[in-house]
């Protein structure tokens, strides 16, 4: 218990240097920026301003990525209810609901609930996230190499989760970042593998490889289409609702925080996920569920609640077993590691600081959201009318101004656009960079502890296996994974079936 | 902003036939996913995991003395790829006669609809920014990238000038600014550099 208010108020002490509050005060801004622009999405809007976190300290730096995503969450909702298109899919749900009301001339209380849902949704997961973290970190002192093997395993087990219709396809996007990770030197026995070139004998870097799979391959995929989003030039006023109204939805707020914290801590599920179970969950329970796709505030607060707290759900298994939750964690582990950190377990115990960093960019996110989240709004939905161009053509060149700042080659370059290029065909013929991304980070650790914990068990795999801690969290993966295929069979023969209806149309059509 | 005019005969000729077709209006299912190139990318697949195995052959076991070796990873990753490129091909040919013409639904991130689409323009865009890498050192951090967002930004069809010409040199200025001197990273300025040294600019 002690630990846990101590970390609490070692964050909030962070809150106090000047500096830092300056820092992330210009992370928020284009947090939001970056969530309101439809396209941009939470990955680009982190990535985006990796390069810049170079010049600071690893804490100012975790501080000012955490507040980036966490704001993210908050402006991907603006132009969704303001427009009809969400900034990201997190908002799709706000989207059909927010708009709706938009369009019975109610603007000001779709926006009024989701600052209340996302601000205190943020605010309480933020507890969930020190509650958790902290009893996490504390296992770490009973992990030895067989039981982080296990903690990997479960991290990977969670590709099965985001590999779409295609799981074979997931499958295979994630051979290919083990396979990324065999290049350079063998984590056990420092032999040379796949070493076709003087820089990669050390192994390829790790983010420019993530930042081309993950932003450079997504603006290629944008540079296909050309055009800017329409119907944002007319001039909208909305009042705030009244506190009686938005305290009304507190019920669905805490239930759609519940949900986004604790969904959120499942690695390989993330906001959008946990707004959807929200916003279901909300409906059922709702005593107007005629309203829901229709305009209901109630709708709004669960879905908005819930994407909000993932955020700090995500950063759950991040902070305390050293898997990435998503995307945007998986950015923050290559910050790390360019600071000279290795993200793991151990990370909070050795370096506690960075914790209570990532704490104080979760404060201060809310707060300067609960300050400045409303009149932002309108700033926000005018930031869509921005030309789409200039942000593609922008974001590329500060990419690769980024990655060329870790060391000064021009190799890295080249290396972020190949896999820019390789991460394009695989956004277009669905093999999920995530997947990609994921074992990319999780793989070189994965087979350290594999080989390093049969060199401690005399290679005897029962003695590896059977030992309780790792037992244990390999079979809690081994379900995850059953869960997650059984989920994602049954999703991909529905959507299977769908085609194969349309397909059935579209040839009776043409033949007709 | 102009319309793009540089799209892929083939491939959009089939989508703009199907979408002109008044009961086209109507499908709800879009066939954007050229499966020639989904059957490459299988075929690359397998062959990734053959290079994988053979490659791996030649790498030494390592000193210390674990059941799996630096050889392990490398064989399960060529295998699992090798079985997997060939399940995904052998779905793919099974399913190559359902609908006629080369494009089926999409699996990836679909473009968006009503918005005229171009391969011709993503690749150029990819061409560019290879060759501004490539010119950096020589040319430096302020010539090389002016010559990419100019090109870049033409090539996304902007033809008004401010955007074409000031957009680039603002960009490129203000970055240049930001990370040299308060961030303090040494960009570099090509044959420019000793006039920049002379100014005290750059070290």
């Amino acid at each position: 218990m002690d630990l846990f208010f101590t970390s609490i108020t070692e964050s909030l002490r962070m809150c106090l240097d000047p500096w830092l509050l300056f820092l992330i005060f210009l992370s928020v801004i284009w947090g939001n920026i970056g969530g309101a622009l439809p396209g941009v999405g939470a990955s680009l809007t982190v990535a985006v301003i990796l390069p810049f976190t170079y010049a600071m300290t690893a804490e100012q730096a975790i501080a000012c990525l955490v507040a980036a995503n966490c704001a993210c969450s908050y402006g991907n909702s603006i132009p969704a209810i303001l427009i009809g298109v969400p900034g990201t899919s997190s908002a799709v749900l706000t989207a059909v609901d927010g708009y709706a009301l938009h369009k019975q001339g109610k603007s000001g209380l779709a926006l009024g609930v989701q600052f209340y849902a996302a601000i205190l949704g943020q605010f309480l997961s933020n507890f969930f996230f020190f509650a958790t973290v902290v009893p996490l970190a504390q296992l770490t002192y009973i992990l030895l190499s067989p039981e982080m093997f296990a903690l990997y395993f479960l991290g990977i087990s969670a590709v099965i989760g985001i590999t779409g219709d295609n799981i074979v396809k997931g499958l295979m996007a994630a051979a290919f970042g083990f396979a990324i990770t065999m290049a350079g030197r063998d984590p056990v026995s420092a032999v040379t593998r796949y070493s076709y070139f003087i820089e990669i004998t050390r192994g390829l870097e790790v983010t420019p490889v993530i930042i081309g799979l993950l932003a450079v391959s997504e603006l290629f995929r944008q540079t296909r289409q050309s055009f800017n989003w329409g119907g944002a030039g007319q001039k909208i006023s909305a009042k705030f609702p009244p506190w009686k109204t938005l305290w009304g939805m507190t019920p669905k707020v805490l239930l759609g925080c519940g949900i986004g914290a604790v969904v959120g801590a499942i690695p390989g599920l993330g906001g959008a996920q946990a707004a959807f179970i929200s916003y279901t969950q909300a409906k059922m329970w709702s005593k107007h569920p005629e309203l829901f796709g229709h305009g209901s505030i109630e709708g709004i607060a669960a879905n908005e609640s819930a994407q909000n707290a993932s955020q700090a759900g995500e950063m759950v298994p991040t902070f305390g077993l050293g898997i990435p939750g998503s995307n945007t964690m998986v950015l923050l582990f290559a910050a790390l590691i360019m600071h000279g950190f290795y993200p793991g377990p151990m990370l909070i115990t050795q370096a506690p600081q960075l914790f209570y960093s990532a704490g104080a960019g979760l404060w201060a996110t809310t707060f300067m959201l609960a300050l400045m989240g409303w009149p932002l709004c309108m700033i926000l939905y005018k930031i869509v009318t921005l030309d789409r161009t200039a942000i593609i053509v922008g974001a590329l060149g500060l990419c690769m101004l980024g990655v060329w700042t870790i060391n000064g080659s021009t190799f890295d370059v080249f290396v972020m656009l190949f896999f820019g290029v390789i991460g394009y065909f695989m956004m277009r013929y669905g093999y999920p960079v995530a997947a990609a991304s994921i074992t990319i980070v999780l793989g070189r650790g994965f087979e350290a502890y594999l080989r390093r914990g049969l060199v401690i068990t005399d290679g005897s795999w029962w003695a590896f296996l059977s030992r309780p801690w790792t037992a244990l969290i390999l079979s809690i993966s081994i379900a995850l994974l059953i869960y997650g295929t059984i989920g994602t069979i049954r999703l991909a023969r529905k959507a299977a079936e769908i085609k194969k209806q349309r397909v059935a149309d579209h040839l009776t059509k043409i033949s007709g | 902003m102009t319309e793009d005019v540089n799209t892929t005969k083939s491939d959009t000729d089939e989508e703009t036939k199907l979408e002109s077709e008044e009961d086209s209006r109507n499908f709800a299912i879009r066939l954007t996913l050229d499966k020639r190139i989904d059957l490459a990318i299988t075929v690359v697949i397998v062959l990734f995991g053959v290079f994988l195995i053979f490659e791996a052959r030649d790498i030494r076991a390592g000193l210390i003395p674990d059941p799996i070796t630096s050889r392990g990873m490398p064989y399960l990753t060529g295998i699992f790829c090798i079985i997997g490129g060939i399940i995904l091909g052998v779905m793919r040919l099974m399913s190559w006669s359902v609908l006629p013409g080369n494009l089926v639904p999409g699996e990836g991130h679909e473009d968006e609809e009503g918005h005229s689409v171009s391969w011709v323009r993503t690749f150029s865009i990819v061409a560019t920014t290879w060759i501004s890498v490539w010119l950096l050192k020589s040319l430096g951090y302020l010539l090389a990238t002016p010559f990419f967002m100019i090109v870049t930004v033409w090539l996304m069809g902007t033809r008004n000038w401010k955007k074409l010409i000031l957009f680039p040199v603002l960009y490129t200025l203000a970055t240049w600014f930001v990370f040299s001197q308060p961030l303090q990273f040494i960009l570099p300025l090509g044959f420019l550099t000793p006039f920049f040294r002379s100014l005290g600019l750059t070290p």
